[in-house]
């Protein structure tokens, strides 16, 4: 196990590695720079802005310096904000992204594996009906189209709650569903189609065979085995969250990691682009790697690479 | 099953306990939408509008605009105006700063030749050069060797000078009518010496900043809003209804509709309505229209084919029709039959600028059509065509569309292309030059013409098209040197003649910015420089 987890610590910063890199060629590969705006700024200013911020060097140069501060974790000032560093802009958007991600992950579960549960062991008649529609729908639908639709309902409609922006628990509501839309439907197809495959086993017909009650067979044998294919997508589930966060947050104006990247990419702010990249990155490594050790803790029939009986 | 009945009571209790919460704390400030993050509140580093709403609630320059648009004394009690016009002596009235420091017109030459002073970066620079002495400082090279030396010895010839603590003389280059106005923009604000020397980042953050206006900053939530109280040191606080003022930062333009429309946004900032909404939002009377002064207009590169030659400008310039483009296309704006848009002063003030100007552009499709068969496309035919660059939004991209087919319609020219390019890629290619047509507008600094036909001077940094004129560039010279006003006004029209004769660019309209705000509140007043001052603006029970 411990051989394990080292293996993917250094995996990991290998990816981190070649994923900032990416990103910073890529991000000075788009053309227009940070400091062109559409009232242009007279010649002298943007030569010295350029110059304070190192961006008139080659690119190369650009890279080996921004490589020896970030290994000092230092992922340098805000181009377009003077006021922050990209480390401080991390450090107050994080929280507001994880608290609507987690939120967002706990409903998707906790609606989902039930939700699926039902619908498998009704199959085919009208709650697994229901639910087949229901999750069509909310995984085709882009989780833009949701974040609008709901806040035309619920907040323009209906004025049940806020339309937009943080701070206040009820502003978190909307986003909150809008990002469930598709893991939720991922998880409750998930389940639905591995609970049928587990209630088809022979160690169910066995158990019912041994006269056991429905219930325990169900909750007892069945359940366990059939939220195991969830942890294994725990990992991409994560990640759809992470990247549905971008436009759910431009949407209802939060102040969250999604936003800053996007306003960052569109400012040619190109500390904040890495920042949050690299930052994300090694959020979904982490997150990654935790899944994996879950499931084989979960799982005695899994065994982790290089664990195997001598 | 347990396991539903303890989500649906989850989730039950997560919404009791939002609308618990979310009733408890009611805000009770006036939230205005300023549409961005400020990159820095720093009146001598700002650029942007965004910057410029919030600035404009926090400081106090030596004047102000009142509720009849009128300047009238802010810092500044009282002044006096040489009678050539070139020097302005202001007396200071007994104000303070938000920390309680008095304000002395020592903060006023420190604010100013810091602006000034090219090692402080200051986008907005250029807007002092009427400041006797500001142009040789502003453009000396930082990087030159004896740059400290040469810098010392240009601020001994800057026209500003605190005679007592509380008085300005202010040195003009030359008369310049709108000078006054001028110090009212942000530019000209007044930060606290002893403050902003000893700590570099005094306007990083509410704690260390410190300014003079009727609300003080008390938060800055990065990202999220501005959070802004009466200011109880400001000298004309009986005025300030207002308590507390949330400047939020929202930059969708549909969601600050939806949160208008549902209570939660008091003020919008309006440039982001996205278009369709304009239309809908005008009928259910929602919107109202600011006198903003801006025009619209499509630059040309006069110095690539095919707008190297004046005959095809020409031709293109009278063979569009202006009505319907500004009441369809852009919904609200006015036909523009010359360059400068109206609501500014010609000599005599009591008539617009562009009403004695009158209208330079004749739409005259057969006469276009000749000018291009001089050209050597007679009926269009072989014309190289061209592309137009414009920036992704939906106006935009129908406005290039309508005048891609007018002219198809009327010149027979069908080989030109539209091209859609992100803002920040259109400005690199503008600087450099890469461009044959481009979609333009031009928003006034300050209320005076020159404002706008600055613009094209030669050494004009704004001249992407580098269309230039000797003769326009005399008259421009004379308008900002001159003494006699009459002798300013003719030149400056005489030189908007010559813009147009050459088409120099292709304007069409005025472009009118939608504004929504709560009908309870009065008192905000909208300038025509696109500022919006909450100082005397309260709620109506």
């Amino acid at each position: 196990m411990i051989k394990y987890i080292f293996k993917r610590f250094i995996l990991g910063i290998i990816v981190l590695w070649v994923v900032a890199s990416l990103t910073f060629f890529l991000a000075h590969a788009i053309p227009g720079g940070p400091f062109d705006f559409e009232k242009q700024l007279p010649e002298e200013i943007l030569n010295n802005l350029n110059a304070k911020y190192n961006l008139d060097k080659p690119v190369t140069q650009q890279y080996v310096q921004y490589m020896k501060d970030l290994l000092r974790g230092d992922f340098g000032p805000s181009f377009r904000y003077s006021t922050e560093t990209v480390n401080e802009i991390i450090a107050r958007a994080f929280p507001v992204s994880a608290t609507i991600g987690v939120l967002a992950l706990t409903l998707a579960i906790m609606l989902g594996i039930p939700a699926g549960i039902i619908a498998a062991l009704k199959q085919n008649k009208w709650q697994d009906d229901i639910t087949m529609v229901a999750t069509t729908l909310l995984i085709s639908v882009p989780n833009f189209v949701l974040a609008t639709l709901l806040m035309y309902v619920f907040a323009y409609k209906l004025r049940l709650v806020p339309a937009a922006l943080w701070g206040m628990p009820s502003q978190a509501i909307l986003p909150t569903i809008a990002l469930t839309g598709y893991p939720l439907a991922y998880i409750t197809k998930l389940t639905r189609s591995s609970t049928l495959e587990v209630m088809g086993q022979d160690y169910i017909r066995t158990a019912k065979a041994k006269g056991m009650p429905s219930r325990i067979v169900i909750y007892v044998h069945a359940i366990k085995n059939s939220i195991l294919p969830i942890i294994t997508i725990l990992g991409p589930i994560f990640t759809s969250i992470l990247m549905g966060s971008l436009v759910v947050e431009k949407i209802f104006a939060i102040p969250g990691l999604g936003q800053h990247l996007i306003s960052g990419i569109l400012n040619r702010d190109y500390t904040v682009i890495m920042g949050i990249t690299i930052f994300y990155s090694f959020i979904l490594i982490i997150s990654l790697l935790i899944v994996d050790i879950a499931y084989v803790i979960v799982d005695p029939r899994i065994k982790l690479e290089g664990d195997a009986k001598r | 099953m347990n396991i539903k009945k303890m989500v649906i009571l989850f989730i039950a209790l997560t919404l009791v306990a939002s609308f618990g919460f979310s009733a408890a704390c009611k805000e009770k400030a006036i939230t205005f939408n300023i549409g961005g993050d400020p990159s820095t509140i720093d009146p001598a580093k700002t650029s942007t509008v965004n910057e410029g709403a919030a600035l404009v609630q926090i400081f106090d320059g030596l004047v102000r605009r009142n509720p009849e648009g009128e300047l009238t004394p802010a810092i500044a009690e009282s002044w006096e105006v040489s009678p050539d016009g070139t020097v302005y002596t202001f007396k200071l009235r007994d104000a303070k700063f938000t920390n309680g420091d008095t304000i002395t017109a020592e903060d006023f030459v420190y604010s100013w030749t810091r602006v000034i002073d090219p090692r402080t970066g200051s986008p907005y620079g250029y807007l002092m050069t009427y400041i006797k002495g500001a142009n040789a400082l502003n453009s000396i090279d930082i990087s030159s060797a004896d740059a400290e030396a040469q810098i010392a010895d240009a601020m001994k010839n800057l026209g500003v000078e605190a005679i007592d603590d509380k008085t300005l003389k202010v040195t003009l280059v030359a008369p310049a009518p709108y000078f006054l106005g001028l110090t009212a923009f942000p530019t000209y604000y007044p930060v606290n010496k002893k403050v902003v020397e000893s700590n570099d980042g005094w306007a990083d953050s509410a704690d260390t900043y410190v300014s003079n206006g009727p609300f003080k900053l008390v938060d800055w939530k990065h990202g999220q809003k501005l959070s802004l109280v009466k200011n109880d040191q400001y000298w004309d606080k009986e005025n300030v209804k207002l308590d507390k003022i949330d400047l939020l930062i929202i930059e969708q333009g549909s969601t600050e509709v939806t949160m208008f429309e549902t209570g939660q946004l008091d003020i919008v900032w309006g440039w982001d309505i996205p278009i369709t909404e304009v239309q809908r939002l005008k009928k259910e009377g929602k919107v109202g229209f600011t006198n903003q002064i801006q025009n619209r207009y499509q630059a040309l590169n006069s110095k690539k084919p095919p707008f190297d030659d004046p005959r095809i400008r020409k031709a293109l310039l009278i063979s569009i029709s202006r009505e319907p483009i500004a009441t369809n296309v852009m919904g609200n704006s006015v036909p523009l039959y010359a360059y400068v848009p109206k609501g500014l002063v010609d000599a005599d003030p009591s008539k617009d600028f562009r009403d004695v100007g009158g209208n330079l552009i004749e739409e005259n499709i057969e006469e276009a059509k000749r000018l291009l068969a001089e050209a050597g496309y007679p009926n269009g035919e072989g014309f190289p065509g061209f592309e137009i660059l414009y920036t992704t939004n939906e106006k935009n991209k129908a406005i290039v569309e309508a005048l891609a087919g007018m002219w198809s319609k009327n010149l027979n020219i069908n080989n030109i292309t539209l091209k859609n390019v992100e803002g920040r890629i259109r400005s690199q290619l503008r600087r450099a030059g890469d461009f044959q047509m481009t979609s333009q507008g031009w928003a006034g600094d300050y209320l005076d013409p020159l404002t706008f036909l600055e613009i094209f001077l030669s050494d004009s940094g704004q001249n992407d098209g580098k269309w230039s004129n000797a003769e326009y560039d005399r008259l421009i010279k004379v308008a900002q040197t001159t003494f006699d006003r009459e002798e300013r006004y003719e030149s400056m029209h005489a030189a908007e003649k010559i813009l147009m004769d050459e088409a120099g660019c292709i304007p069409f309209s005025t472009e009118e910015v939608p504004y929504m705000q709560n009908p309870k509140l009065k008192g905000i007043l909208r300038n025509a420089l696109a500022q919006t001052d909450l100082k005397w603006a309260y709620l109506e029970d």
